[in-house]
């Protein structure tokens, strides 16, 4: 039965092409969708390295550049610590579930393997505000005071990058100038597991976190990140702010919440993926649409046929499975040619590592059987109607 | 003849009601989203209401400062100096407006913090943007000049923040300034008209930026007709070239552009540098989008048509084997298409103001307002007749072929 | 083989009720060759189609080779047409999309048959009404004569045991006509039973026994 509806199916395939066209490129859109939103998914399971329920952030904005003046920073430090709701402070770069990020070129000491970095400048008490642990190694303090290299500390990943089967702890890195100048050396001095400053949908990149100490460098810390304790209210924040404004008046603060951040960062993040799931619905509605007509008319059309089948001994179940079947039949071919132009991305690692072969597999099912459930629900009525036909009626067919 | 095609169309419609009903229904849902996303790019780059002078005013928001030997780059918004230095002189100009992008601020009030957008603005903003003023009175040159710490707020804004109470006079704490209330406008959202709060540009708590050629400003120059326009667009332009530079090792040359709002739309999506910002590459984007998004329904019609006319192959043949002409044939079959398509057109068109009156109810993009006009009609109506024409010309170009004999016998 | 006792068959289109059969008392014997006769509209498909299970019976009984039917449930009487009777007809009813031996194993479909043993068995009723060369060709490739044979090797590639056939030669001009017949005749002598349904009365002559039919009833 199954080669003989293949032999129809192909004998009408000019017929048939334009709704196998819509079938495939419904299902490349709806593939699309899940193999976005299996990758979410993916990366949500995907831990960050830090905190955020009971962390804060505030950033700091001034008409002028920050001076990196230690007096200053020493006063905030004191004056947020005075606070009882206060139990850490530490200051960075910039914070965490914002979109700021800073990228660099960085090579091994003998100026290979050039590496584009993500890093931040973080305080040494950084590490116990955003209640991080160190997988290897430790975290930097006062003890790398004098050091011949800055002390940083990197990911895992980073780690196997640059230093496979080695230990990375005490390895040295240069930042990479183009020759200008001298570039920055750095010391690891910890590995942590992961750390995504983006939050939990960020791509893992390589990470490190370089110590910054206040008077040292040109570079300001522009943010404040402290650790509260559990259960502050958020109104908080005034008296914050009015502690902050008692040392510096004439700089605004900016102070959220990480949970506040992370949320609307999530929120963001998945804007796009709601946008194309809305424009998806639109376009499966109208695939169903056509397929529904094209259906109920081809078994219009077939109508002497299906007399003829009556005629020689099958009965309405069978005409029925067989208008299914075939429907089955077009989609999975639709499907085939697409899947074969999809697996393209993945073995040729276009898009790296959002494209896994995990995420594939579960897209494509996925996507298949969306389709299917949209063909099955599109045959029900013209196949009911074509098996209720008699064969007399359906023979005689004008 | 014309009615003698009607009637055939619309006994044609009526054999099948099912199908020319999924028929229908696919129009209309494709004429729908059309035509709400019409309105919507309508009211962003041809607005009325609070941008209604949008013919005659061009707006700025980056500047690209550029080294004549070395690679560095950057692109950033205007700084207070910039805009003062060298915008508010021009010639051609009648108004020219600073005004900060909406920032998110933190209102402390008793027990309770919410978040708002700010804007920090000058008077003339408020000369050039025509806001609805539903209580007290808008920031002014005075207000300005003495850096009052005083705040406009929108309707919304003002109920949520003093529930029950009389708005005027009300004080506030933003990020640890206090601010008093003096007026309340309608709620807009627009480009430059989009904020919660507004305070004068100088309530700061330091008046630095005032020597920032880089800040986070953006400008909006008003010329005194619609005409100016392109005169005022070359002075902005040329106004670049004088820019002087604080550090010139780092960067010594700058551009700007006086942009439209379908301009300024084009440059940022584009990263265009063009004088006109690649405006007509952006519309031409957009309609070949729209044209794609009809693909898929149109594909629908044609196998749906193609299908319905095989059912007809009779009466065509009867009519072909009585002298019709390929061309008349042609005509009848894509007239009764266009038809539908019309009928759906204007179901479409009630859907589409429902829809955007739930959008504008249901706060996804907040303060939305929408204003359905003729232009918007003439629009809906053309694609509903490229549609047409569309998804019918093809199985009636299939169709018209047919040798008579072969129609007549009803194979194909 | 075949016996029909006091049939009546009533159609109803719309608000008018005709009465297409009345009262037939039929027998066909095992290995007879019989041609039902009348003008036009007279029933005589009507009766065809009852006597083939197409249709039920507005009233009375219907017995096929010895065991009456016993409901007109549509999978009880597929599988009784599927396997006692071929069908034949006027305008032969092929698939277009498939080529002759495709078509001719049609019946065998629906009875479970491995397509091998499909295969051969279309190939061999396809050369037994001289058409072997043609197995691959498509129908409208094939004359009207060629395309009915093609039918009639349909018919009776699951060795049905009557065979019904509705103006077989309706379509076809005189010598393709007898061409035709003389299959039938054919298969006739091998053992077959052959119910007819013709307006030609030379070919109705061909036949073991002549039943006329005016007007929904039998005529002597």
């Amino acid at each position: 039965m199954l080669r003989h509806l293949l032999k129809l199916i192909w004998k009408r395939k000019s017929r048939n092409m334009m709704l196998s066209l819509e079938i495939l490129l419904a299902f490349l859109v709806v593939f699309a969708i899940v193999a976005f939103g299996l990758r979410y998914w993916q990366l949500y399971q995907l831990p960050t390295g830090h905190d955020w329920k009971n962390q804060w952030s505030v950033s700091i904005r001034a008409a002028q550049d920050l001076p990196n003046d230690p007096a200053i920073y020493d006063q905030l430090k004191r004056g947020l610590l005075d606070l009882p709701e206060v139990e850490s402070v530490a200051f960075s770069s910039f914070g965490t579930y914002e979109m700021s990020r800073w990228t660099e070129e960085y090579t091994l000491p003998d100026g290979s393997h050039e590496l584009t970095i993500d890093g931040m400048g973080v305080s040494d008490e950084y590490f116990a505000t955003m209640g991080m642990r160190v997988a290897q190694g430790r975290f930097f303090s006062s003890m790398d005071d004098n050091a011949d290299a800055a002390p940083a500390v990197i990911n895992r990943r980073l780690a196997d990058k640059w230093f496979p089967g080695k230990n990375p702890i005490g390895q040295l890195y240069v930042q990479q100038t183009r020759g200008k100048s001298e570039g920055q050396r750095y010391r690891v001095t910890g590995v942590v597991e992961q750390f995504r400053s983006h939050g939990e949908y960020m791509d893992p990149v390589d990470f490190m976190l370089s110590r910054w100490i206040p008077g040292v460098g040109k570079e300001a810390a522009n943010n404040i990140m402290l650790k509260l304790r559990p259960g502050t209210p958020r109104i908080f924040e005034a008296r914050l702010n009015a502690r902050l404004k008692q040392i510096r008046n004439d700089w605004t603060y900016i102070i959220t919440t990480q949970a506040d951040a992370r949320a609307s960062m999530l929120k963001t993040q998945t804007i796009p993926l709601v946008i194309l799931a809305v424009i998806a619905a639109f376009l499966l509605v109208m695939v169903a649409f056509g397929l529904f007509g094209v259906l109920w008319q081809n078994t219009t059309q077939r109508i002497p046929e299906i007399g003829l089948r009556r005629a020689l001994g099958a009965d309405a179940g069978a005409i029925y499975r067989q208008i299914i079947a075939e429907q089955f039949l077009l989609s999975t071919g639709a499907m085939l040619i697409a899947l074969l132009l999809l697996v393209q991305l993945p073995l040729t690692g276009v898009f790296g590592e959002t494209l896994n072969w995990a995420v594939f597999g579960g897209a494509a099912v996925l996507s298949a059987s969306v389709i299917y459930l949209l063909s099955l629900l599109c045959s029900l009525y013209p196949g009911w109607r074509a098996a209720r036909l008699s064969p007399t009626q359906a023979l005689h067919y004008e | 003849m014309f009615r003698h095609y009607l009637l055939t169309a619309y006994k044609v419609f009526m054999r099948r009601k099912l199908f020319t009903a999924i028929n229908l229904l696919c129009i209309v849902l494709t004429l729908v989203v059309l035509m709400v996303v019409t309105a919507l790019l309508q009211n962003t780059f041809y607005p009325t209401g609070v941008e209604g002078k949008s013919e005659r005013f061009v707006q700025m928001i980056m500047m690209e400062s550029t080294h004549t030997e070395k690679t560095a780059r950057r692109q950033g918004t205007l700084g207070y100096k910039l805009i003062d230095q060298y915008l508010k002189p021009l010639k051609n100009a009648e108004l020219v407006a600073a005004t900060s992008f909406p920032q998110s601020v933190s209102i402390y009030q008793e027990g309770r913090v919410s978040d708002q957008l700010m804007r920090l603005t000058d008077a003339e903003y408020w000369q050039i943007l025509d806001f609805k003023v539903v209580s007290g009175r808008v920031i002014n040159a005075d207000d300005v000049a003495q850096g009052r710490m005083v705040a406009v707020l929108n309707e919304s804004t003002a109920r949520k923040l003093f529930p029950g109470q009389p708005y005027l006079g009300q004080k506030f704490s933003a990020n640890g300034q206090t601010f008093t209330v003096i007026g309340v406008v309608q709620d807009e959202m627009h480009v430059n008209a989009f904020a919660d709060i507004w305070t004068p540009i100088s309530a700061q708590p330091s008046s630095d930026y005032k020597n920032n050629l880089f800040g986070g400003f953006g400008a909006i120059i008003m010329a005194r007709q619609p005409e100016d326009l392109p005169a005022l667009k070359k002075e902005i332009m040329e106004a670049a070239k004088r820019v002087q530079f604080d550090d010139p090792n780092f960067f010594n040359t700058a551009r700007f552009w006086g942009d439209s709002k379908l301009a300024l739309f084009s440059r940022t999506l584009l990263s265009s540098r063009a004088e006109d910002g690649d405006a007509g590459t952006l519309l031409t984007i957009i309609v070949v989008l729209m044209l794609l998004f009809m693909a898929l329904p149109a594909l629908n019609l044609i196998n749906l048509n193609v299908g319905r006319i095989m059912e007809r192959s009779s009466e065509i043949g009867v009519r072909k084997a009585f002298g019709a002409t390929s061309r008349q044939l042609i005509a009848q079959l894509v007239l009764e298409n266009v038809l539908l398509c019309l009928i759906g057109g204007a179901i479409g068109l009630a859907g589409a103001a429902a829809v955007l009156w739930w959008l504008e109810g249901s706060g996804i993009i907040p303060y939305l307002k929408v204003h359905l006009n003729l232009t918007v009609f003439g629009y809906g109506l053309l694609i509903t007749l490229v549609f047409g024409v569309l998804s019918g010309v093809i199985p009636a170009w299939k169709m018209s072929r047919l040798a008579p004999v072969h129609a007549l016998k009803g194979n194909a | 083989m075949i016996r029909l006792n006091k049939v009546s068959k009533t159609y109803q289109t719309d608000k008018v009720q005709t009465l297409a059969l009345k009262d037939i008392d039929l027998h066909v014997q095992k290995s007879e060759f019989v041609s039902i006769m009348g003008p036009s509209g007279c029933g005589k498909s009507t009766l065809l189609n009852l006597i083939g299970l197409l249709d039920a019976p507005g009233s009375g009984s219907i017995q096929v080779a010895g065991t009456p039917v016993a409901s007109y449930k549509d999978k009880y009487v597929a599988k009784l047409r599927n396997t006692t009777f071929g069908f034949i007809f006027q305008s032969f009813h092929l698939i277009n999309d498939l080529r002759v031996i495709d078509n001719v194993e049609l019946p065998l479909l629906y009875r479970n048959v491995s397509a091998k043993k499909r295969q051969r068995l279309a190939r061999e009723a396809l050369e037994k009404v001289g058409l072997g060369a043609r197995m691959h060709h498509y129908p409208n490739q094939l004359s009207g004569g060629q395309q009915q044979r093609v039918a009639i090797a349909r018919a009776i590639v699951g060795q049905p045991q009557v065979l019904l056939a509705d103006e077989p030669t309706g379509n076809l001009d005189s010598k393709m006509g007898q061409e035709v017949m003389d299959i039938l005749l054919q298969l006739h002598r091998e053992g077959t039973t052959i119910v007819m349904v013709t307006h030609n009365e030379q070919e109705a002559n061909q036949a073991n026994r002549i039943i006329r039919v005016f007007d929904g009833q039998l005529v002597a």
